[in-house]
């Protein structure tokens, strides 16, 4: 570029230094979202960690009060689904809070987009080998000693090794990207910008059960998800993830950092 | 300009936030290697430019290129360029150190040596939480980026908000010393027109949007003068020299006006009529040139009409 010709002074100042290639520019911004780790790794973790907690100390009380009846009375717990909206307030803080800085930094909206959804397919990718874990180590614990299933339940974290480590990921990646449109909304357009897609998104749900309600169709999307199976069912959460994050890529490329 | 083509030309720069105009058709061009004020009133359309120039927003209309390309979401641009506002915002539970962690993967010219003497200059706690710092802990946090970063342009915005006098002095000593031996283009808004006369090598003042003043410092110096005299002698010399004041003060017969546009002849005129002429601070100038609608209004202007043809710029004059 005829930029870096024109720079022959500063260019004194950096006899060795050499401009950040396209890579290296998204890359930074993942190292950005990382450079403090309390966010980015430590609260994420200590939420999942709580949700574990709690849900195995109500796993052993509901145990010991109910010694009796054996192992078979807590299965289909939700569990972990509620690890999935803190994804979201994730998703906004990411945005939000480093939206500004970034470009501060001289970033581009661009570069920032790519790297924060590179970021979101790192904490998925991470979260699901956790969790996949975890499932693992649950059913070989016959439920940590206490038969709860915290990491397999009806949705996600049964069947073979690969068949987890999709359903932990599109679930966390899904409400990553959800959220991720939330945040790029609230960037770009504030608060009045969050109540319009927040109505946007509950016109579009209770139009679509609306719509499956009225042409009777609830037994064609149940015989649909269990033809797709638990993997299909994963496997389709993929692309509206990828249609979120296009979204929020879009709103983001225009969006100004307020002050 | 001896020097190479501009870092910064802006033509025709018009950036309007809904009804509000705040750049109305900006023409002007930065030179390479200089610090450069900009310099105006709040609300004058500094910041504006700022963002324009470094990315963050986008022109309504007209062109603004900077080391020959539009900024916008220009990476090849931008990662020459800082930008130090006052307004900066951090990322929640961001402490300074994460800041200067971070500072190097964006500003390939990055001493962290430097980097960590400026800390030391300004006593800066790196290991508190951000939202933590006082007002000028958080302005030198930003301070410190601007400077070790060391981009080809450096843009500080108000830089030294709640920096007291001493870390003021420290800022700009440490920008004269390392500018004079890393040369870059660097401009610096502020209100403290006085402290930074000095630094100053080309100054533009901005104005309700538009460009008012636009010239090397050196010449501004020496370009407004206020005139003391006897009220006809020194009407007289006004109407000769076509000079219009941008400030006048009467006492008894006496009067005193602020003129710019002072040169040799007019210099040369004043000493023979017996007129006292001394120079007047940059930031006098200034603020007589930007607070004219303020100012003027206990102060009925001499010639109303050419005040408003001469420059074309806005003045109160033109207003009524």
């Amino acid at each position: 570029m005829s930029a870096v010709t024109v720079l022959e002074p500063g260019a004194r100042a950096s006899a060795q230094a050499r401009p950040a290639s396209a890579a290296g520019r998204v890359w930074r911004i993942v190292r950005l979202h990382y450079a403090n780790r309390f966010n980015s790794m430590i609260a994420p973790l200590s939420t999942a960690g709580t949700i574990f907690a709690v849900y195995l100390i109500i796993g052993a009380i509901i145990a010991y009060a109910t010694s009796d009846s054996g192992d078979s009375t807590q299965q289909y717990s939700t569990s972990l689904v509620y690890f999935l909206p803190y994804q979201v307030v994730f998703a906004v803080q990411a945005m939000n809070l480093t939206f500004s800085f970034a470009l501060g930094m001289s970033s581009t909206r661009r570069d920032f987009s790519y790297g924060t959804w590179l970021m979101f397919l790192i904490q998925s990718a991470g979260f699901s080998v956790i969790f996949t874990v975890m499932s693992y180590l649950e059913q070989w614990t016959h439920g940590w000693g206490i038969g709860v299933q915290i990491f397999q339940t009806f949705i996600y974290g049964t069947g073979d090794v690969g068949q987890r480590l999709l359903t932990f990921f599109a679930g966390v990646l899904l409400f990553q990207c959800i959220g991720s449109v939330f945040g790029a909304v609230f960037v770009r357009w504030r608060a009045n910008g969050l109540y319009v897609l927040g109505a946007a998104f509950l016109v579009v749900l209770l139009g679509a059960v609306a719509l499956i309600t009225f042409t009777e169709s609830w037994p064609a999307v149940g015989r649909w998800f269990v033809s797709v199976g638990p993997s299909g069912v994963a496997a389709w959460l993929l692309p509206p993830a990828a249609v979120f994050a296009v979204i929020g890529h879009l709103a983001l490329r225009r969006a100004t950092p307020k002050s | 300009m001896t020097t190479a083509s501009p870092v910064i030309e802006v033509r025709g720069l018009t950036k309007r936030f809904g009804s509000m105009t705040a750049l109305d058709d900006v023409t002007v061009t930065i030179p390479t290697d200089s610090i450069t004020g900009l310099l105006g009133r709040n609300g004058a359309g500094k910041t504006t430019l700022m963002h324009i120039l470094t990315g963050q927003d986008f022109p309504t209309s007209g062109e603004a290129r900077v080391f020959g390309g539009a900024p916008a979401e220009n990476a090849s641009v931008l990662q020459h360029i800082a930008f130090i506002k006052e307004s900066q915002k951090y990322p929640d539970d961001f402490k300074p150190k994460h800041v200067f962690a971070s500072a190097p993967w964006f500003f390939e010219n990055w001493d962290a040596e430097f980097a960590a003497r400026l800390i030391d200059d300004f006593r800066l706690p790196v290991n508190r939480r951000i939202k933590k710092l006082s007002r000028g802990q958080l302005s030198a946090v930003g301070v410190i980026v601007g400077l070790a970063s060391r981009a080809p342009l450096t843009f500080f915005d108000e830089p030294y908000l709640g920096l007291d006098a001493v870390a003021r002095q420290i800022f700009y000593d440490r920008l004269l010393a390392d500018y004079a031996e890393f040369p870059r283009t660097i401009i610096l808004s502020t209100h403290l027109i006085d402290e930074v006369a000095n630094l100053l090598e080309h100054v533009v003042v901005i104005d309700q949007g538009r460009i008012i003043l636009d010239a090397p410092a050196e010449e501004l110096r020496g370009r407004a003068a206020s005139i003391v005299g006897q009220k006809p002698e020194v009407e007289a010399f006004l109407a000769r020299h076509r000079l219009e004041p941008l400030h006048r003060d009467e006492l008894g017969s006496t009067v005193s006006v602020l003129v710019d546009g002072i040169d040799e002849v007019v210099r040369a005129d004043a000493m023979n009529s017996g007129l006292q002429l001394t120079p007047v601070s940059l930031q006098q100038l200034i603020v007589r040139r930007t607070g004219g609608a303020l100012l003027d209004a206990a102060h009925e202007p001499l010639e109303p009409d050419t005040a408003s043809a001469r420059s074309g710029r806005r003045t109160a004059g033109a207003g009524r």
